[in-house]
């Protein structure tokens, strides 16, 4: 018979993606008899986590506080805007490019065939941002999806309609990339976004 | 049905399955709509991955016995179609329309060619409206709710271009003396709904308004999302 408080573990470890059955009894056997301290620092950490982060009332990405260290920060530049689909994508692009302008988090993309309209992804509050007047550029880095491209045709409409600059990101032939190895539609989309040297 | 090699199919409709897999909605030439899942497809070494998009044309094979099959092969089929912008919002309607009103593994062969059409037409980006109007008269028609517009309603009296009519579901055309505005629709805009070719503002917007009636009808309460993108 199982120990009931193990098995409560184990099962709650399982909402991780990629968890199963085995990797969780791994974990949970890890974490018991090899890093007691671990298990306590993580359990503490993951309470205050859950309790304290929620959105930031600006961009809509994860904070502690009401505005986010990004949106807070005076030396950025305000009227730049880039429009991303999840808090993961703001981290990517924080760590790779030397962006200095400020985000909007959708935390999803149009997607009406799951049901997902342009008020479910809190468009209305880019809207109302956009309205302002304060933009002069909005940068749509939205995944090149169908649904990623269909919500960048959208807020890239209702910028025209406030004659503020939409600028899409450029997507194509990986650096370090073969094109012999590169799919149909990455290449074909490189090509058609070719720029002069 | 457990082995199905190269099906001309399209993608209406994908939603991820745990860790790397996803599970589509297709469109096939001989089995309509059919759910059929991809395994592993979003691992970056994928090579099936890439082409497993929306609005494009595929030749697909699968097996299974239970109403999810597994994909076993997929391939593009002619060149690359990109819908952008209008055009890509009347795509998700189209799907819409198609996953909201068609039965489960029920061929629809003429509706398939129709699909596969508009998508190139919809990527054109031009005549949006006239192209989505015939589409979805082929739709009705193949659902078994096609439209009259030959004649007017209960008699062999052709349609006037010059006189106001009305559409009554169920019956066809009337002539219009009790019909609300709203419902007016002319008889030249008939008569251009009927051979594909609407022409003035006021007929694109009276064809819209009758299809839209007809097929709020079928959806019997559903709502269309993809309606909300056009601004």
């Amino acid at each position: 018979m199982q120990e009931p408080v193990l098995q409560k573990l184990m099962d709650a470890l399982r909402c991780l993606p990629g968890v199963g059955p085995k990797s969780s009894q791994r974990m949970a056997f890890h974490l018991l008899e090899r890093d007691r301290q671990g298990a306590f620092h993580l359990a503490e950490s993951l309470a205050e986590a859950v309790d304290k982060i929620g959105h930031c009332l600006i961009c809509q990405t994860l904070s502690s506080s009401d505005e986010c260290g990004l949106c807070a920060d005076d030396r950025r530049d305000k009227q730049l805007l880039c429009v991303v689909e999840t808090p993961a994508d703001v981290m990517a692009i924080e760590g790779a490019t030397s962006f200095k302008g400020v985000y909007f988090v959708l935390n999803g993309r149009l997607s009406p065939l799951d049901g997902l309209g342009p008020a479910d992804i809190g468009l209305d509050k880019l809207a109302s941002r956009v309205e302002q007047g304060l933009l002069k550029e909005i940068i749509l880095a939205t995944n090149p999806t169908v649904e990623g491209e269909a919500t960048a045709h959208y807020i890239a409409e209702m910028a025209k309609k406030h004659n503020v600059r939409a600028t899409r990101i450029a997507h194509g032939v990986p650096l370090g990339g073969e094109l012999e190895y590169i799919d149909g539609g990455t290449l074909s989309h490189a090509f058609s976004g070719r720029s002069d040297v | 049905m457990n082995r199905v090699e190269h099906q001309q199919a399209f993608i209406l409709k994908s939603q991820s399955y745990k860790e790397n897999s996803v599970i589509h909605q297709m469109f096939s030439i001989d089995y309509g709509v059919v759910s059929i899942i991809s395994k592993g497809s979003k691992a970056k070494i994928s090579k099936i991955g890439s082409v497993l998009h929306p609005f494009r044309q595929l030749a697909v094979s699968w097996v299974g016995k239970s109403d999810l099959k597994t994909l076993t092969s997929s391939e593009q089929l002619g060149e690359l179609n990109t819908l952008k912008g209008n055009g890509l919002y009347c795509g998700f309607y189209v799907n819409e329309l198609i996953l909201n009103l068609l039965h489960k593994f029920d061929g629809h062969p003429v509706l398939f060619t129709a699909y596969q059409q508009v998508m190139y037409q919809l990527a054109s980006n031009e005549n949006l409206q006239n192209h989505l109007r015939e589409f979805e008269k082929i739709l009705l028609q193949e659902i078994g709710y096609g439209l009259q517009l030959d004649h007017v309603a209960n008699s062999d009296a052709p349609i006037d271009a010059d006189l106001d009519y009305t559409y009554v579901i169920g019956k066809g055309v009337v002539e219009s003396s009790f019909s609300s505005n709203e419902q007016r629709i002319s008889g030249s805009t008939l008569h251009n709904l009927r051979d594909n070719c609407l022409a003035t503002k006021q007929e694109l917007i009276q064809a819209k308004k009758l299809m839209r009636r007809l097929i709020d009808y079928q959806l019997d309460g559903k709502i269309l999302k993809s309606r909300e993108l056009f601004l």
